[in-house]
């Protein structure tokens, strides 16, 4: 975690707290930061040095116009003017973080290939909070590549139940055959 | 010249065997210069002939002995020649004998050689190429193993319906909760 990702993650921590959006804000952000995750060309494109930053403002606005609330906007528009945009995940995360942390809790991501039914992952957050001896609070993130199953992240723990993780046992089964 | 005449007519005058006979007086004297140069010649001249010859007769041996061991030192000399010819075609035909069984035998080891270094060759290509047919089918089978984790992973990712996931997420949190109660 560098300090500039900190310093930021602190700023926008307080700027959501003195607005009262912290919760909108940070999972606002966390869904963006997905977003940017899944996409290989958003990647490059907020990485991209070359891209000028008026295009990136003009990107981004069209990305969160009607999903995303003014605060967030203009927390996205401060990082492009400071050309931060390419620590976007980052700062999401660490504010994600902070946000549960705030609430007594740590944040768990949780990988499917298909959206999780609210029952479910109230589940999840019961047992991955006993399992942990910790609250923790369940983000649901589809991603198809787990092909099936769940995978829980938190902090460094990692709980992988995916059919992908099982093929990848099979792949390094029979590469070592 | 007349006294002489006169002597040898008064001679003369003597007869009969006293004609050729000469008087006693000089025969006695003549036998006593007889005996004397007959002693005088035994005692001096025979000696000193006797030496002469004797000295002739050494040298002639002494030559006739020298020209023997001149002989025996050329005899010997000419033997010794003999041997050391002798002697250096025994060497040169055991230098011949040694050179060609060198030769034979450089050429044996040649010969050996040559067949160790075609063999070496010849083990090296094969076990090249039995090494490069494994690599080979290794990586056949690498690339058929592949290949059927992706058709197989196409297979499970399209059998997967909406019951299956809730049927993989529910076995999780019952594993997840077998764990935590342990």
């Amino acid at each position: 975690m560098s300090q500039v990702t900190e310093g930021y993650a602190d700023a926008l921590f307080g700027l959501a707290s003195a607005e009262s959006q912290l919760e909108q804000m940070e999972s606002e952000l966390y869904r963006l930061a997905r977003a940017v995750e899944s996409s290989r060309q958003l990647t490059d494109a907020l990485s991209d040095p070359l891209v000028p930053s008026d295009r990136l403002q003009d990107l981004m606005s069209e990305l969160l116009a009607g999903r995303a609330s003014t605060v967030t906007q203009e927390a996205v528009s401060l990082l492009i003017r400071t050309n931060r945009l390419s620590d976007l995940v980052a700062i999401a995360d660490r504010l994600a973080e902070k946000a549960a942390l705030s609430r007594g809790r740590k944040i768990a991501e949780v990988r499917s290939a298909i959206p999780l039914s609210a029952e479910t992952v109230a589940r999840l957050e019961s047992v991955l909070s006993k399992a942990l001896g910790h609250p923790v609070e369940v983000r649901t993130v589809v991603d198809p590549e787990v092909l099936g199953g769940v995978v829980a992240r938190v902090g460094d723990l990692v709980v992988d139940g995916t059919v992908r993780s099982r093929m990848n046992q099979v792949r390094a089964l029979l590469a070592d055959v | 010249m007349s006294p002489d005449l006169l002597i040898l007519a008064a001679s003369e005058e003597k007869s009969g065997l006293f004609l050729i006979l000469p008087d006693p007086a000089e025969l006695v004297w003549g036998a006593v210069s007889f005996a004397v140069i007959v002693f005088l010649i035994w005692k001096f001249a025979m000696p000193a002939l006797d030496r002469t010859l004797e000295a002739r007769r050494s040298a002639v041996v002494s030559q006739l002995e020298e020209a023997e061991q001149t002989k025996g030192a050329a005899e010997r000399l000419r033997a010794t020649r003999q041997r050391e010819l002798d002697q250096a075609a025994q060497e040169a035909e055991r230098i011949m004998e040694a050179a060609r069984s060198d030769a034979d035998g450089l050429r044996q080891e040649a010969v050996a050689r040559a067949n160790a270094e075609a063999a070496r060759i010849t083990d090296q290509a094969r076990a090249e190429a039995e090494a490069e047919r494994d690599r080979v089918r290794a990586e056949v089978e690498r690339e058929i193993t592949i290949l059927s984790l992706d058709i197989a992973e196409k297979v499970v990712g399209s059998r997967i319906d909406a019951s299956v996931h809730q049927m993989l997420v529910d076995e999780y949190i019952r594993e997840l909760e077998r764990e935590t109660a342990e």
